[in-house]
């Protein structure tokens, strides 16, 4: 269905190149310079509306190159405003928007408790910040003044702990990019993302139009993520153009994942901290290295990852998981299977990274833990937030005890609700890395539990479909679920348990009962 | 069953990405619409009292995400629900097109014993658009919901609050009936369960 309308344009690509080449020449580019340099060119200029048409090669160049420009600009825009001069930090305190444009205050935060939060947060930003300046210069790397970092420290206990206590806002997206390895994938990739632009830019079929759908639904409490009407014309904001192109480009280059919904927040967030090539590949390495499979076609990935946050759960929070768990039988694995309805409340703490979910600083300090940690900070902290509810879950459950359709309803509105409420970004990073039982809780041993629910949850689809050639009804069906991993110890840990190997006799005793 | 539990309704609204499901939704629940609604991830769910004859209930309506792929998250919360809501979206001909598709899909993640009978009302939303921006056609969606069991049909408008009371009125009504008609057979099914409960453990020698 692809209405792709296509022309060389050889020239394009290497003009944009080049001057990307210009920046990498000494030692990366940094983003500041190359505003620096464009803020000096044509003022800003209003963005025509979207082509949809066949362009003519001149004015597909034209409209590019503005809509390029006018990007800069908002996002210089951006990055100044989220510098942390005290001054700058207490001017928002006299605003009704936040240091990146998003509304301060909405249904579950009250303006005066996010000024009164901001107040001390402020402050601990400020000292963090000093604190950055001090550990770079240490590791003999020097920082301008208003400039951002192109290389970070090694890693090492020191930067993690850093780490976990916040990026300076203004540094987030280098050190994001830096952390994620995407310097590796932009040498890897030269020009590919200008050649995916030109290749997108007349693009209509299934994924475009979701796109076009999920636009203005991203960050409406967003100032840069609104139209502009000016003298009663309305014109589309240009960030918003820019997370057209990233999203289109993105839906050609992994036709597999094409376009999801909850991309467009992981890349409308990106690009507030990132420009549009950097934002683009490190959405291609959130979809590949942190989060692989969530958002492929099935969405298979997005249960695997639930089955194992479940089997975190049952592990480390019993007395939650024994709310969340439906099955009646507390050693049985079936909810690998079947999720438990509740797990319908955490799909978008991995589709969406936690945006939307917790307000935007508290994401933003989640996503720094992810990009240097891997995804295990994603299941601890998702822990935590289970960990901080337990005792409002049991004091709810005892209450309703009586009436379980009550009960699950509340239960899940709690869990929907209560993390956007979740300011105090500190207390809740606090709590998951220093005093939580889950805060040693290692990238190897989500990778094993991982591997477990994979295995767990393609062997009992096969017998599904091996045993419904033969025909089995309802019954059947949940028995096999019950009987299938009812595992044989009460007591596992998640680091006790032999994965494969109770599972293979288990699963060959049961396909010997099935012939 | 015991007479003091609440009546809970369940409801599940599906349809396209982008038809409205959830300014509807809010619009009923909080009387209001607004351009700031997010996408919906996963699913999302709000409940409301209601008074339906003199019977004190609660409605609770879960709202879905649109995207096919969606449908891949092994839609549990289906399960149990008293009435389905079908919406589209006038100005759109696919989405109209869908519902058929988004009907099956539903009678098949329910797990609905007797299709035939299960209550679904159908909404096509966004009448407030011009009339040459609207390209499907009351007698067309009229027909199309004749031809699928004569299933009630609403046109509303979120955006302008158009029908969307009288629409969820028909909604709360057909859940109530579907749910008091299945206090019977909901009774027969817990019992057979716990039976093969019991004998699941004993064969395992747990
Ligand atoms: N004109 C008009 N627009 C609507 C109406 N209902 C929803 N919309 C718009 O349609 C878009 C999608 O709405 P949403 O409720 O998010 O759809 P969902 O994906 O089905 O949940 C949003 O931009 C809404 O503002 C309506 O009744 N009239
Ligand atoms: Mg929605």
């Amino acid at each position: 269905m692809d209405t792709e309308v296509s022309f060389s344009t050889p020239n394009l690509v290497e003009e944009h190149s080049d001057a990307l080449a210009r920046h990498n020449s000494d030692g990366g580019y940094s983003l500041i310079d190359y505003y620096a340099e464009n803020r000096r060119e044509e003022p800003f200029t209003l963005v025509n509306p979207p082509h949809r048409k066949t362009l003519t090669r001149t004015e597909s160049i034209q409209s590019l190159k503005k809509s390029r420009t006018s990007l800069e600009r908002v996002q210089s825009k951006i990055g100044e405003s989220i510098h942390q001069e005290p001054n700058r930090l207490n001017a928002i305190l006299a605003s009704d928007r936040d240091r990146y444009g998003f509304r301060k205050s909405n249904h579950y935060v009250k303006i005066e408790d996010y000024d009164e939060w901001w107040t001390r947060y402020s402050q601990y930003l400020s000292r963090r910040k000093k604190k950055w300046e001090k550990l770079m210069a240490k590791n003999g790397l020097l920082v301008a003044k208003k400039g951002s970092p192109t290389r970070f420290p090694a890693r090492s206990e020191e930067l993690r702990r850093y780490v976990r206590k916040g990026i300076p806002a203004e540094w987030r997206g280098d050190a994001w990019f830096y952390f994620a390895k995407g310097y590796d994938k932009l040498k890897d990739n030269k020009g590919v993302y200008d050649k995916l632009v030109d290749e997108t830019m007349n693009l209509i079929n299934e994924n475009t139009e979701a796109i076009e759908k999920d636009l203005h639904r991203t960050f409406p409490e967003n100032v840069h993520f609104n139209d502009i009407t000016r003298n009663g014309v309305t014109e589309e904001s240009p960030l918003l153009q820019t997370l057209r192109r990233v999203l289109k480009c993105f839906s050609k280059y992994r036709p597999s994942i094409g376009y999801c919904q909850s991309l467009n927040f992981i890349a409308g967030l990106l690009l507030v901290f990132l420009d549009e090539e950097r934002a683009f590949w490190m959405l291609v390495i959130v979809t590949e290295r942190y989060l692989p499979g969530i958002h492929e076609f099935n969405l298979e990935g997005v249960n695997v990852h639930q089955g194992v946050l479940m089997l975190c759960l049952r592990q480390y929070l019993p007395n939650v998981w024994a709310l969340i768990n439906e099955s009646s039988h507390s050693n049985n694995n079936s909810f690998l299977y079947e999720l438990p309805t509740l797990s319908f409340c955490t799909t978008s703490w991995f589709m969406s990274i936690f945006v939307g979910v917790l307000p935007i600083e508290t994401t933003l300090r989640v996503w720094d833990c992810l990009f240097y940690e891997e995804s295990k900070a994603i299941f601890q902290v998702s822990l935590t937030i289970f960990k901080l509810l337990e005792p409002q879950m049991l004091d709810l459950s005892h209450k309703r005890s009586e009436d379980d359709g009550i009960l699950s309803a509340e239960l899940f509105q709690m869990i929907q609700n209560a993390p956007k409420r979740l300011l105090d970004a500190n207390a809740l990073m606090e709590e998951c890395f220093r005093f939580s039982s889950f805060s040693k809780l290692s990238q190897e041993e989500i990778l094993n539990c991982k591997k477990y629910v994979i295995e767990s949850r393609s062997r009992y689809n096969e017998l599904i479909k091996r045993r419904s050639a033969v025909g089995m009804d309802e019954q059947e069906r949940k028995e096999l679920m019950r009987t299938a991993v009812l595992l044989e110890n009460k007591q596992i840990g998640l680091k006790s348990m032999n994965w494969n190997g109770r599972l293979n006799s288990r699963m060959r005793r049961i396909q010997q009962r099935i012939r | 069953m015991s007479t003091r539990k609440k009546t809970i309704l369940k409801v599940i609204i599906l349809g396209d990405s982008g038809v409205g499901k959830t300014s509807l939704m809010q619009q009923f629940i909080n009387g209001k619409f607004s351009q700031q609604y997010k996408a919906t991830i996963g699913a999302d769910f709000l409940p409301k009292d209601l008074v339906i004859d003199d019977k004190q209930v609660t409605m609770q309506i879960w709202d879905t995400a649109g995207q096919e792929r969606f449908q891949s998250l092994g839609v549990a919360f289906y399960r149990g629900s008293d009435c389905c809501v079908l919406v589209y979206d006038v100005t759109n001909t696919k989405s109209f097109e869908n519902l058929q598709s988004w009907k099956d899909e539903f009678l098949i993640q329910a797990n609905i014993k007797d299709p035939d009978n299960f209550p679904f009302v159908v909404i096509g939303n966004k009448i407030d658009v011009e009339e040459n921006k609207r390209l499907v056609s009351s007698k067309k969606a009229q027909s199309l919901c004749a031809s699928m069991g004569n299933l009630p049909y609403f046109e509303t408008s979120a955006k302008e609050a158009v029908n969307v009371e009288q629409a969820f009125d028909v909604v709360a009504r057909n859940a109530l009936q579907q749910e008091e008609s299945l206090e019977f057979s909901d009774d027969y099914t817990d019992a057979v369960n716990i039976h093969v409960d019991g004998d699941s453990y004993g064969s395992c020698g747990c």
